[in-house]
């Protein structure tokens, strides 16, 4: 049986698809049907060992119709907080993890008329499956930059699949070509953009895009980590207004992390302030807002905040919950 | 393909003024019938213009919205069922109400869709009940529904509602 949210599967093949990514196929250990899932998607993987419990979310790149098994593509971090590492060195076939039902916070818009995706090395695993729901009438580009074309994961395939749609840019060949947001200027109206990599070239292409006229509906990112998780950390105190009970949030923990410390069953996902499911009404006080999923406007007038990444202006908030 | 928004009387596309820039508007196509061509359009100098004149097939309308570039944005000055369908074609090119601004020439219209029937009726601007052409009285809710091209219509018993209304006072038209 199936506990609500979670599935149990093992790793049935493992791809080598560059020297710093792997592929792993995962089919479910009660041979059930596997939820059917729409491109962009990502389950959060679950695997104790070693006295550990390495909690990590991946995009799906398998077909978003294949019911039997899922597939994730993970890049070894040089920087790996463990979980990277462990895919890379520990994981072999046959190892049994429990993994969540697929969620999705970077969809493709069912609006656009023509699709542009910007990736940046592993960036490239959500928008395998999003090429794979566009309607027919809809186009496409993919715009995808890696140091050199053996590191570039998934390759050979889009050059198979999509020779016509793909530009590579690659880094480290003798004649580099770097990818740049101008080739955003002159889409046609009706052009949604995506963009997935690290931190610093989705702020350059966010920020680009609004120049070139792109309205917000319009723009549509993935990025793998805080945006602002290099930023000083201050303690402060919360009061929950439903159960009164007083928090001290520490300069090293999130609000979510205390409040699921103190056994409060709060909402969230992403864990990154990308989906907004930790959102917490504000009653009093002032929220340093640490996360890109509310716009500017929202953070101005919405007295709320994400627990998973902003923190406390003022030395005291008080949230409903 | 999903359901896409509808132009209705409280749609935030509708302005009474002229065309407001904002920092995404690079350039600006007015869309004008005859009878706005007496009318005086505000555009900046240094914000890029251009007039499409009406009337025009769609065929016409969507071959020319192919051909514009992101950060394009359009003023529609013409009467409602005109500006209506330019709309249609705006948001089936997969623009969003964001870069979309029109200015009404004369009445707007308001439709509510009755959920006893499943049909749907022109009411007045101004009024909050009304009887459907199956004879149900309505009650106008503040939902507009793209799907049903109108504002959700509430069945209610007459002699059961306890707001006070005048019931005689109901009116709508066909």
């Amino acid at each position: 049986m199936r506990v609500a949210g979670q599935i149990e599967v093992k790793v049935e093949k493992i791809f080598i698809e560059s020297p710093n990514v792997k592929r792993f196929r995962l089919v479910p250990t009660d041979e059930k049907l596997l939820p059917a899932f729409t491109g962009g998607a990502h389950i959060e993987t679950t695997i104790q060992a070693n006295g550990f419990n390495y909690v990590r979310s991946y995009s799906l790149t398998s077909p978003p119709t294949e019911r039997f098994y899922y597939e994730i593509a993970i890049q070894l971090d040089s920087n790996s907080r463990g979980g990277s590492a462990f895919w890379h060195q520990q994981v072999e076939l046959g190892q049994v993890l429990n993994i969540s039902f697929p969620r999705n916070n970077f969809p493709l818009s069912s609006r656009g008329r023509h699709h542009v995706f910007y990736a940046a090395g592993i960036g490239i695993t959500p928008f395998l499956t999003m090429i794979r729901d566009l309607r027919a009438q809809d186009t496409f580009e993919l715009h995808y930059a890696a140091p050199t074309p053996n590191e570039c994961a998934f390759y050979p395939f889009l050059q198979e699949h999509y020779p016509d749609q793909c530009t590579f840019y690659f880094s480290k060949v003798e004649q580099s070509q770097r990818m740049t947001p101008s080739t955003m200027a002159t889409h046609r109206i009706g052009t949604h953009v995506y963009f997935c990599g690290p931190n610093q070239m989705v702020k350059e292409y966010r920020e680009a895009a609004t120049a070139f006229g792109y309205s917000n509906e319009a723009v549509h990112f993935e990025v793998f980590a805080s945006e602002f998780e290099n930023l000083p950390k201050h303690p402060f105190t919360v009061e929950l207004a439903e159960s009164e009970i007083t928090l001290k949030i520490s300069e090293q923990e999130t609000l979510l992390e205390a409040l699921l410390k103190a056994g409060i069953d709060a909402p969230h996902a992403c864990k990154i302030g990308g989906c907004g499911s930790c959102e917490i009404d504000v009653l009093d006080g002032d929220v340093d807002h640490r996360d890109v999923f509310l716009s500017d406007e929202n953070k101005q007038n919405r007295k709320s905040i994400l627990a998973c990444c902003s923190r406390a202006k003022s030395e005291k908030l008080i949230i409903n919950i | 393909m999903p359901q896409l928004p509808k132009l209705y009387d409280q749609s935030p596309v509708l302005t009474e003024d002229t065309f407001q820039c904002t920092g995404a508007t690079k350039k600006v196509v007015v869309f004008l019938t005859k009878e706005a061509l007496s009318l005086t359009v505000n555009i900046p100098t240094k914000i890029l213009s251009e007039e499409f004149p009406l009337p025009a097939s769609k065929e016409e309308i969507r071959y020319f919205l192919q051909s514009q570039r992101i950060g394009t944005h359009f003023f529609i000055m013409a009467p409602w069922d005109e500006a209506s369908e330019i709309f249609d074609i705006c948001m089936e090119e997969g623009m969003s109400e964001s870069e979309i601004q029109i200015h009404i020439l004369g009445a707007k219209r308001r439709f509510v869709y009755c959920m006893k029937c499943y049909t749907r009726k022109e009411i007045a601007s101004d009024i909050s009940h009304t009887q459907c052409n199956c004879g149900a009285h309505l009650e106008v809710g503040p939902y507009f529904s793209s799907l049903r091209q109108g504002y959700i219509g509430y069945p209610f018993h007459p002699s059961t509602n306890s707001k006070g209304v005048d019931l005689h006072a109901c009116s709508g038209t066909n």
